[in-house]
């Protein structure tokens, strides 16, 4: 599995001058090599497809076309539609870009990037997107959740066991939307026929 | 054994036709496996504008978008926690909720790590056994950057510091991740991942100042360069003071530092994102040593000492998207540390380069690998106590990684194959395989398990190092010297790992993470008797009984790790951990080592811990972390309980006070013994408080 190699002894006694010249020597071919990849690459790997985070940016757009929140969840009707991120923030620029100059029922969306669990708690918000609940545990976050009526959205399987209300789940490379329809209804929450017959409604407890 | 080969020529020219090799191999791959189909056709899916893209997606129906079809770089979404490998990620919120002040202290809620402090400003920090302040088994990096000191293998804890609030998540890997991340990645691998600069926009100044602790003030600001990048510089200070030896009596194990540095992260319409980052840190850390073999009475003195440290580094990175299911980084560092103390000192640079390709081949296989060269250059200033030859030294590194997992039956189990080839100047070629498999038995409980090999590459210490550990007069009246004597023939440890884990999520509430593993070593370190010589210089001519250092240890390790979270109420949060650890090693018949023992008792059978987070009305926090961690036998430290208590408040105006209580239980407590000269203190009780400010 193995072969030695090293003549110690020799380099010892060499210390060599010319050893930082022979370094550049072996960079050589290591570079080329990497170039040549590089190259291979933007020839073999066109962009084919849609990127998973294109698609459930908009997606979670649309979700707001077929909920309609309890009266309660808006202070007023000039309190805007509150989008929010927990943790990581996978869609980098992508979601900002799909709510631009969009609007829900005639409210204007604010963006919400949440660092910590203490601003979520401070500022709820109507939508939010979990991306790693692990990265991201929130005690308190179901009960806020339900105070305030606020969807939370999160992509990856077994989200709504864990007291989420929408699961954007991957399924043959498509996206497949599921729904806690008990806790839904709990929260005061209307989702669209429609949405639920294009989803699967999950049963928790 | 090996034939020695005449020049070093040769060695370059094996070098090249490997790297040729790998080359050829890797450029065969993709004619291998065919790419993945593509549904979709549609003129706006090639758009290089991203806007378009979103248009075009926004104008579908909700039906049409179920229909759309979508891959992803999967390692982009990946959640740690299903990799098929005992996996633990210490969130930004454990560091608030901690209080540490330093990434060691950090590692200390991870199950099946091994923490003990030595003195105020060192540590011995392992996983799964065999600790010590030079703990060889563990890889540790900071973005992507190595820290592990090749010199004497393992890391300097006391240098490696960033501003905390600005940590992003420290995933910690047990057990050996050999295959992706190399040689030394035996036991271990500690990934400190810092905050994008776009998350850490505004200003940041926190204060803190407690029993042991003068100042420890750190500043950090991030903005925004127009609309696509941004970035953040910080600095940071402390000063703290010294410990207690057992007796309550100042240690003189003070420490200080200064660090500055700064991160631009540049992403434009997620295609290309680069990142630069650099910093720049200077200290001193003091310590209590004992100088041995000494050539006159007294032979070995116990002075104070102090270690200056400085050094600094650049790193940039560059992520590139080909495709959505096919995208590389290319990452260069320059490394440069600068480190002196009483008996010896060590300069080294380090130039690193790495290539990553990420591929998702099919909805069901995703390929990674990589290449990677690393160039490092030490100068060495020894004393007759510790002398390092030749005192400088060049060392090149070639590697590269291939790792494909495969989803064998959808959704339910995964198959993960992968490999490191490695040449080093020490050891040679080696090879890292490793295979594992995932299986989701249901929503709630996976069960994975992994065989793999990785080895621990000689390091200069083992090679080229002397150390003198004792001296004594002989009959004759000519003083005897008792000496660690490294040797070219010391070659790799190896180690062969089984790991089998469970993870259980049965409801909201309730987690379990269950990880076990036997470890079979071959050729560990040993120190054996060899033929004494006389030696002139320095006089007086005296005689030297050499330790030569050899593999001559096989042995045996298993263990259990257990962690449990429980959100016992919507305000609190309960995490409760457990590590069972043995460890049973063997000499070799032809061995005359006595120190096989030292390894198997400076790791403790037992540790607990047990977290509890709390938020209480008026925006506070409470928590408390208790440890128990059992005796270590090797150095007599007994067994110990700590108590660590927090009160955080977020009060108004982005102020946030913390009052940390830290080991309540007793006075002072020793976690580790004095080794390699090291004299170590006491852990006392202590309080400190911070504030800090967002603006």
């Amino acid at each position: 599995m193995k072969v030695k190699r090293v003549n110690h002894s020799m380099r010892a006694k060499g210390k060599a001058t010319h050893q930082g010249i022979s370094s550049l020597l072996i960079l050589r071919p290591l570079f080329a090599g990497i170039a040549l990849m590089l190259s291979v690459f933007a020839m073999t790997a066109a962009a084919d497809t849609f990127n998973e985070y294109h698609v459930k940016a908009v997606f979670l757009f649309n979700l707001t076309h077929f909920i309609t929140w309890p009266e309660d969840a808006f202070a007023d009707e000039k309190t805007p539609f509150l989008i929010g991120i927990a943790g990581e923030n996978p869609f980098g620029d992508t979601l900002r870009i799909v709510l631009e100059k969009e609007q829900v029922n005639g409210r204007r969306i604010a963006l919400i990037t949440y660092g910590n669990c203490r601003d979520l708690l401070d500022r709820p918000c109507h939508m939010l997107f979990i991306s790693k609940p692990d990265y991201f545990s929130c005690p308190g976050l179901q009960n806020i959740a339900r105070q305030h009526a606020m969807v939370t959205i999160g992509d990856v399987p077994g989200f709504l066991e864990q007291g989420g209300i929408i699961n954007l789940v991957k399924e043959n490379r498509r996206i497949q939307i599921e729904i806690n329809q008990v806790e839904a209804k709990r929260m005061g929450l209307e989702i669209s026929a429609q949405l639920l017959n294009l989803s699967r409604t999950v049963k928790i407890k | 054994m090996s034939q020695k080969k005449s020049t070093r020529h040769y060695d370059t020219r094996i070098l090249l036709r490997l790297a040729a090799a790998f080359f050829m191999l890797l450029l065969l791959l993709p004619a291998i496996f065919p790419s993945g189909s593509h549904a979709i056709t549609s003129s706006t899916q090639n758009a290089e504008n991203d806007e378009a893209v979103i248009d075009y997606l926004k104008q579908l129906s909700i039906d049409e978008l179920l229909l759309t079809e979508i891959t992803s770089v999967s390692k982009k979404n990946e959640r740690l926690t299903d990799a098929a490998a005992a996996v633990f990620v210490i969130t930004a919120e454990d560091i608030r909720r901690t209080g540490a002040r330093s990434i060691p202290e950090l590692l200390r809620i991870v199950p099946g790590l091994q923490v003990a402090r030595i003195d105020a400003n060192k540590w011995a920090v392992t996983s799964r056994g065999f600790n010590n302040r030079f703990s060889n088994k563990l890889l540790v990096l900071m973005d992507g950057r190595s820290v592990y000191n090749p010199l004497f293998s393992g890391v300097y804890w006391n240098v490696q510091d960033t501003l905390l609030e600005d940590v992003d998540r420290i995933e910690v890997i047990r057990g050996p991740g050999a295959a992706l991340w190399g040689a030394n990645a035996v036991n271990g691998i500690v990934n400190i991942i810092t905050k994008s600069s776009k998350e850490t926009l505004g200003g940041l100044v926190t204060f803190g100042l407690g029993i042991h602790t003068d100042y420890n003030l750190g500043m950090r600001y991030g903005g925004t360069i127009g609309k696509d990048a941004a970035y953040r510089i910080y600095a940071k200070g402390f000063q703290q003071n010294a410990f207690e030896d057992e007796s309550g009596n100042d240690f003189t194990d003070e420490w200080d530092a200064f660090r500055g540095g700064f991160r631009v992260d540049i992403g434009k319409n997620g295609r290309d994102d680069f990142s630069f980052q650099g910093s720049l840190y200077d200290g001193t850390a003091d310590q209590r040593i004992t100088t041995t073999g000494l050539l006159t009475p007294p032979f070995s003195i116990t002075t104070k000492d102090t270690i200056y440290f400085s050094g600094g580094h650049v790193l940039g990175c560059w992520r590139h998207l080909f495709s959505n299911n096919s995208q590389t980084t290319m990452q260069l560092y320059y490394d440069r540390t600068d480190r002196k103390e009483g008996v010896f000192g060590e300069t080294r640079d380090t130039v690193d380069i790495d290539f990553q390709h990420q591929w998702e081949v099919t909805s069901r296989q995703e390929i990674v690998w990589g290449l990677g060269y690393r160039f490092s250059k030490n100068d060495t200033n020894g004393t007759f106590t510790i002398s390092v030859s030749p005192d400088s030294r060049e060392d090149h590194l070639f590697s590269a990684f291939f790792q494909d997992t495969i989803e064998l039956f959808s959704n339910r189990l995964w198959l993960t194959l992968g490999s490191k080839f490695e040449d080093n100047d020490y050891s040679g070629f080696e090879v890292q395989p490793s295979a594992r498999i995932r299986w989701r038995y249901n929503p709630h409980i996976t069960l994975w398990s992994a065989i793999s090999r990785a080895v621990r590459t000689p390091s200069r210490a083992d090679q080229d190092m002397r150390v003198n550990l004792a001296s004594f007069p002989g009959n004759d009246g000519a003083v005897n010297v008792m000496a660690i004597v490294g040797t070219d023939d010391f070659d790799s440890e190896e180690l062969t790992a089984f790991e089998l884990g469970l993870r259980w999520h049965p409801c909201s509430w309730f987690s379990a993470d269950i990880a076990s593993f036997y470890n079979l070593y071959d050729r560990l370190r040993s120190i054996e008797p060899a033929t004494p010589f006389f030696e002139a210089l320095p006089s007086p001519p005296h005689l030297v009984f050499p330790l030569s250092i050899g593999n001559k240890i096989d042995g045996k390790t298993y263990g259990v790790e257990v962690l449990a979270d429980l959100q016992a109420l919507p305000q609190w949060k309960l995490s409760i951990g457990y590590t069972w650890f043995q460890v049973d090693l063997d000499l070799n018949a032809a061995s005359g080592d006595r120190s096989a023992l030292e390894y198997e008792g400076n790791s403790p059978d037992h540790q607990l811990q047990l977290r509890s987070y709390v938020n209480l009305p008026f925006r506070l926090e409470w928590d408390t972390m208790l440890f128990f961690v059992d005796q270590l036998n090797t150095f007599d430290v007994s067994e110990y309980w700590r108590l660590d208590t927090r009160i955080g408040w977020q009060a108004p105006h982005n102020v946030m006070v913390n009052l940390h209580f830290e080991n309540i239980l007793d006075d002072r407590h020793s976690e580790y013994g004095n080794q390699s000269g090291i004299n170590a203190s006491e852990m006392p009780r202590s309080v400190y408080l911070t504030l800090s400010y967002r603006l």
